[in-house]
């Protein structure tokens, strides 16, 4: 009976779209994303208490993408957290995203010769990407969007049973990986 | 050739052209990613997104080595699925019964708003259903292997008909025990075809992204955002009057319909129980179905078939708009500056916008950026307060968008 529950309840999953209109474009759940929604829907209502007990709750998650993508972005959202800077706050958090990004591009790079999960990383990355975008200017945007699509490319492709495959290319995806790092680490 | 034939034929040409005089328009972010699968099949990058839908993309690469315009190839796939349809249904009915009833059940479809939704769509579901009663056809002609080719090449089409497949073949198997061990091999091996292609061009990540999109499904993205529709105001409504003569069908039982009243009832099941109120699309197989029903009905009663035919054209005709509600409001926004926030078609909005385009389903980012910077709405909810702009769809089951014009912001 169980078997049959769960069976039905993949099928129902699988081949349906019961659960109702939704946004392809949510790159999953993710720390980051739920964090800055959560801070934001507490500023948004002026509660700043609220704001740092949700900064407090994800504090962990911030020092990691300060200590290993984005220096500063802990002590930048923190302090805007404490001065109640509405517009320092969104673009910290918006910074978090950077953060995000350069993470994936990194997680990419070193995993080059493993197609799979390089190609992850990248489709991870350029998910982020979407929901930085729209705080960039045009020119920002336009170069952070092709260096992505570089590195999409510079992963290479295992083809058709290996017909069409092509390898990695490493310089590539590094010299458009010091491009994103220039973008992103200098919002 | 005969009268009934020449109707056919002549109205299914007729029907083309009314279709291709529309331009290709996405439907929404789906028909977008199955457009750009035919370039780049690639299911991690939603490309289209899972379960990837081979058939389509095999087919919509093989039109655009000639068209070389993957918008325009899956409109014309999608849209041949459409515009052959009622002739499919024409010759699977000419078999079961006579040219008669066939006729009635192709006047009826080709009349049909569901129909028009299909073909001009762009999405999975002409093509599959097509094949899927290609395959019907082939069986009642007893062609059994080729009866189970078409059945994966439709099932690959359109996956989330597999309530069809199922039973469908459990049919087969207790009331054409003669015809099962052919179709089901044939059914088989082409399945694995398609499967093989699927794993040497995608490979493992296909697991991965299947896990991802499911688990997004049911935890994340599907929780966000809940319609107003339901599966009962679907149906109970004018454009589906007609199918108050449905209360005849146990009257007039007819025993070479067997087959069409189980898909019917369990399609009907798992439609109430399994599938979004959000897209009226879902309804269609039964719609084609009931018409089959309604054909075998009004046999004997042509005036009540063309009264319903006149119903419907009357119903076709009244939608307006040759684009999509997306795509007029990708015209209206003329703009460079300011930023647009929707939780429909997404992507289309960024491929023609750039980046100013912010998902609203991110709703306490997206109300930050309402309050403080100039942007435009995008919603199918009716906005309160009369500043906004209506943009209708090009038939039954295209929702109506309305566009929130931004207000000046006060300092």
């Amino acid at each position: 009976m169980k078997l049959i529950y769960k069976l039905t309840l993949l099928l129902s999953l699988t081949f349906s779209s019961y659960l109702s209109a939704y946004s392809y474009a949510a790159a999953g759940k993710e720390l980051t994303i739920d964090a800055k929604e959560l801070i934001l829907k507490h500023i948004n209502e002026d509660n700043f208490k609220s704001a740092d007990k949700s900064f407090e709750k994800y504090k962990e998650n911030y020092k990691y993408l300060n200590d290993n993508f984005i220096d500063g972005l802990y002590d930048r959202l923190n302090i805007a957290l404490e001065n109640k800077d509405k517009k320092e706050i969104i673009r910290s958090l918006e910074l978090s995203i950077a953060a995000e990004i350069l993470r994936r591009i990194d997680g990419g790079h070193k995993n080059i010769e493993n197609f799979n999960v390089a190609k992850v990383m990248l489709a991870k990355a350029n998910k982020f990407y979407k929901l930085l975008s729209v705080s960039l200017d045009k020119d920002t945007d336009k170069k952070l969007k092709s260096a992505i699509k570089a590195c999409m490319i510079a992963i290479g492709n295992p083809g058709l049973f290996g017909v069409g495959a092509k390898k990695a290319d490493k310089q590539l995806y590094i010299t458009n990986e010091k491009v994103i790092k220039e973008i992103l680490q200098s919002l | 050739m005969s009268n009934t034939k020449v109707l056919v034929l002549l109205s299914s040409i007729a029907y083309a052209f009314v279709i291709f005089y529309y331009p290709a328009s996405y439907y929404n972010d789906d028909s977008l990613f199955l457009a750009n699968g035919i370039l780049n099949f690639s299911v991690i990058d939603f490309s289209p997104h899972f379960p990837g839908y081979p058939t389509i993309v095999i087919l919509g690469k093989f039109i655009n080595f000639f068209v070389d315009d993957s918008k325009y190839s899956l409109f014309i796939l999608s849209a041949s699925g459409g515009i052959l349809l009622p002739a499919m249904l024409y010759f699977y009915v000419k078999e079961l019964k006579d040219e008669r009833v066939a006729s009635f059940v192709f006047l009826l479809t080709i009349s049909s708003t569901y129909l028009m939704n299909i073909s001009l769509s762009m999405l999975s579901e002409s093509v599959g259903i097509f094949f899927f009663f290609l395959a019907l056809y082939s069986l009642e002609i007893k062609k059994y292997k080729l009866s189970g080719i078409i059945l994966a090449v439709a099932f690959f089409a359109r996956p989330s008909y597999f309530i069809l497949y199922v039973v469908g073949l459990l049919y087969l198997m207790l009331f054409k025990k003669e015809s099962i061990k052919e179709v089901l091999i044939s059914f088989l091996l082409s399945s694995l075809v398609f499967l093989a292609f699927i794993f040497a061009t995608q490979g493992m990540l296909y697991i991965y992204e299947a896990k991802r999109f499911i688990l997004g499904h049911f935890k994340t993205w599907g929780t966000g955002q809940n319609t107003q529709l339901s599966w009962f105001s679907n149906i109970f409504r004018l454009e589906n009057l007609a199918f108050a003569f449905l209360i005849l069908v146990p009257i007039k039982f007819e025993k070479n319909l067997t087959l069409i009243y189980i898909l019917f009832i369990s399609y009907f099941v798992w439609l109430l129980s399994a599938q979004n109120p959000d897209n009226i699309r879902h309804i269609i197989p039964l719609v084609l179905f009931a018409n089959i029903f309604l054909g075998y009905i009004f046999a004997k009663h042509v005036v009540t078939i063309v009264l319903i035919f006149c119903f419907n054209i009357y119903i076709v005709q009244s939608y307006q708009a040759k684009l999509s509600p997306i795509d007029q409001i990708v015209k209206t926004i003329t703009d460079k500056e300011t930023k647009v926030l929707s939780n429909r078609s997404i992507e289309i909005l960024r491929e023609s916008l750039d980046n100013r385009v912010f998902d609203n389903y991110y709703i306490h980012s997206s109300k930050y950026y309402k309050k403080n910077s100039m942007t435009y709405l995008i919603t199918t909810d009716k906005p309160k307060d009369d500043n906004y702009k209506e943009f209708y769809g090009r038939f039954l089951g295209e929702h109506t968008f309305y566009l929130i014009k931004p207000l000046p912001k006060s300092k």
